[in-house]
């Protein structure tokens, strides 16, 4: 029988298959012995507790059939796979709680947007002052604000959205292979209702959109092309100059719809063309501007559209001579083109 | 000139989507209050409802249902099903496998559940996150191929094909939907004898579902 456990720098289980009275028993130290009879199983054992580069193992061979060389071949296989299996699951712990910081973070600011919106509107005082009258309050409160409550509903709305879109892309980070739902879908539809929760920011950007007509339907699905289309809604909030354009249009080219985002935003250098949608990947201009994110967003929109079994490439410059610069940043007339299977 | 004897020829419905919106049955099992019942309410789908959960499947709500939404979670513990709203599903399909039956639940458990029974035997899953959109938009399809005349005469089409291996052209389905309709007899046998077909009992629940407004 052959019995080992790993453990992490910090001492938490990698890996193992000791029962649990054996481990309970075993005092982990540095130790090698030979032939020592096993208490739990009454044979003759040979165990060690060695400690590696980012973690500890322990191994024992219990019964007759083992020998010293034998062990030591054991022993050499263990400190060997216990190094690079506690490296990865330090990788692989790392990158997740980078996601779960991520996620933890976006989360808690979207619903502090929502709870602050509110409470803009209807301030705590009030509302715990005349508890039995709350709903009078509320309803004279929206009355005497209404151009506030129309901005706080769709702030709310927003950030709302965007709490969705976080839990959308982390099943679609977390998952191999998504459940994915192909239905037909109004192109022209799904453009409009995706990207009115992005309006408000749109506009205070002074970021003029234009959506062209398009009668189509796409085989798609939708949360998961939502996901794509929301994020190249962000993009365009987070890196074109203010005051610019935004032109959605559409075509059909063979079996697809062809949509296409033009918008004059950060230049992406042509060195950076092929990493552009690579994960982690941000621009040189996006970090020299402090707007790079966690640079996920373009990875996620590729794997959505792929995933729909769509395509999507990045244009530079389309229009050399609308290029320009804003307190030495530099714009450009840029387009991201998706391709969606048509029905 | 229209005999005393002779009996009134009706034309097949042709029902336009604000029609099938108002005679779609549509339910929702769910232990919780959900918004999208209302809002489906709101945007014309007037046969809309929710019950807590189910106490037998011969009950009325489902019984008349031809489109049912079944919580994964918190629903089948009346009926002691194991695995819940999953388990129900099942059970459902078994003995209502024309109805259409969407699984939808607040968690998506990925991978785990993907494998489940239930969720295979569900025409469709849906997060409870799920914009109204993708509710309306699935309940449209579903509603229009039970209850559009296109959508019923290209399944009669596809199923006879598949099952009979015989090709009928449109007007031919049309035509023997009219007979069946006009004689107000909806059983297999009828359906069968319009259809010139041997026990067309699949054909016979279309048939049924797109004339029970």
């Amino acid at each position: 029988m052959l019995l080992y456990h790993l453990f992490d720098s910090a001492g938490n289980t990698v890996s193992g298959n000791l029962p649990p009275n054996y481990f309970a028993a075993t005092n982990f130290d540095n130790y090698f012995k030979q032939r020592e009879v096993c208490e739990i199983f009454s044979k003759p054992k040979r165990h060690c507790y060695f400690e590696v580069a980012k973690g500890a193992c322990y191994v024992a061979c219990i019964g007759d059939d083992y020998t010293h060389r034998s062990f030591e071949k054991y022993l050499e296989v263990f400190a060997t796979m216990s190094m690079s299996l506690t490296e990865g699951v330090q990788n692989i712990r790392e990158t997740e709680s980078q996601n779960m910081r991520r996620i933890k973070h976006n989360l808690i600011t979207y619903n502090t947007n929502i709870l602050q919106e509110i409470y803009k509107l209807l301030p705590q005082q009030i509302l715990m002052q005349a508890y039995e009258r709350q709903g009078e309050l509320i309803q004279e409160k929206i009355s005497e604000n209404s151009q506030g409550t129309t901005l706080a509903i769709q702030r709310i709305l927003q950030n709302a959205n965007l709490m969705k879109l976080e839990f959308d892309v982390y099943d679609l980070l977390r998952v191999e292979s998504p459940s994915v739902q192909i239905m037909n879908h109004s192109i022209h539809k799904v453009i409009k209702m995706t990207i009115s929760p992005f309006w408000i920011d749109l506009i205070g950007r002074g970021i003029r959109v234009t959506i062209g007509s398009c009668h189509e339907e796409v085989k798609a699905d939708y949360r998961l092309l939502a996901v794509a289309l929301c994020h190249i809604y962000d993009n365009t909030i987070k890196y074109s100059i203010p005051n610019s354009d935004l032109d959605i249009r559409f075509g059909v080219e063979g079996s697809d719809v062809i949509c296409s985002f033009e918008m004059t935003s950060l230049k992406v250098e042509k060195s950076e063309l092929d990493s552009i949608f690579s994960e982690r990947f941000s621009g040189k201009w996006s970090k020299g501007l402090g707007r790079a994110g966690n640079g996920i967003g373009m990875s996620v929109m590729r794997k959505s559209i792929e995933l729909n079994n769509g395509r999507i490439k990045f244009e530079a410059n389309v229009i050399p001579a609308a290029a320009t610069a804003l307190n030495g940043i530099p714009f450009e007339r840029n387009r991201i083109v998706v391709n969606l299977p048509r029905h | 000139m229209k005999l005393p004897w002779s009996k009134e020829h009706k034309t097949l419905p042709s029902r336009e989507l604000d029609d099938i919106k108002s005679i779609c049955k549509i339910l929702f099992i769910d232990d919780k209050k959900f918004a999208v019942v209302d809002i489906l309410d709101n945007a014309g789908w007037r046969c809309t409802r929710r019950i807590r959960d189910v106490n037998s499947l011969d009950q009325m709500e489902v019984s008349e249902a031809q489109i049912l939404f079944v919580d994964i979670q918190g629903v089948g513990v009346k009926l002691k099903f194991k695995d819940e709203g999953l388990g129900l599903i099942q059970a459902l399909k078994r003995k209502y496998p024309n109805k259409k039956i969407i699984a939808y639940s607040a968690e998506d458990q990925g991978q785990v559940q993907a494998f489940h029974p239930g969720i295979d035997a569900a025409d469709a899953r849906l997060s409870k996150t799920a914009d109204p959109y993708q509710f309306e938009i699935l309940i449209e399809k579903f509603a229009k191929e039970a209850f559009s005349l296109p959508e019923c005469v290209a399944r009669i089409q596809k199923d006879v094909l598949n099952q009979y291996g015989k090709s009928y052209n449109s007007e031919e389905v049309i035509t023997a939907l009219g007979k069946v309709y006009n004689n107000d007899d909806f059983s297999t046998k009828a359906v069968s004898k319009a259809f010139s077909l041997k026990n067309a009992s699949s054909i016979a629940t279309i048939v049924q579902l797109f004339f029970s407004d």
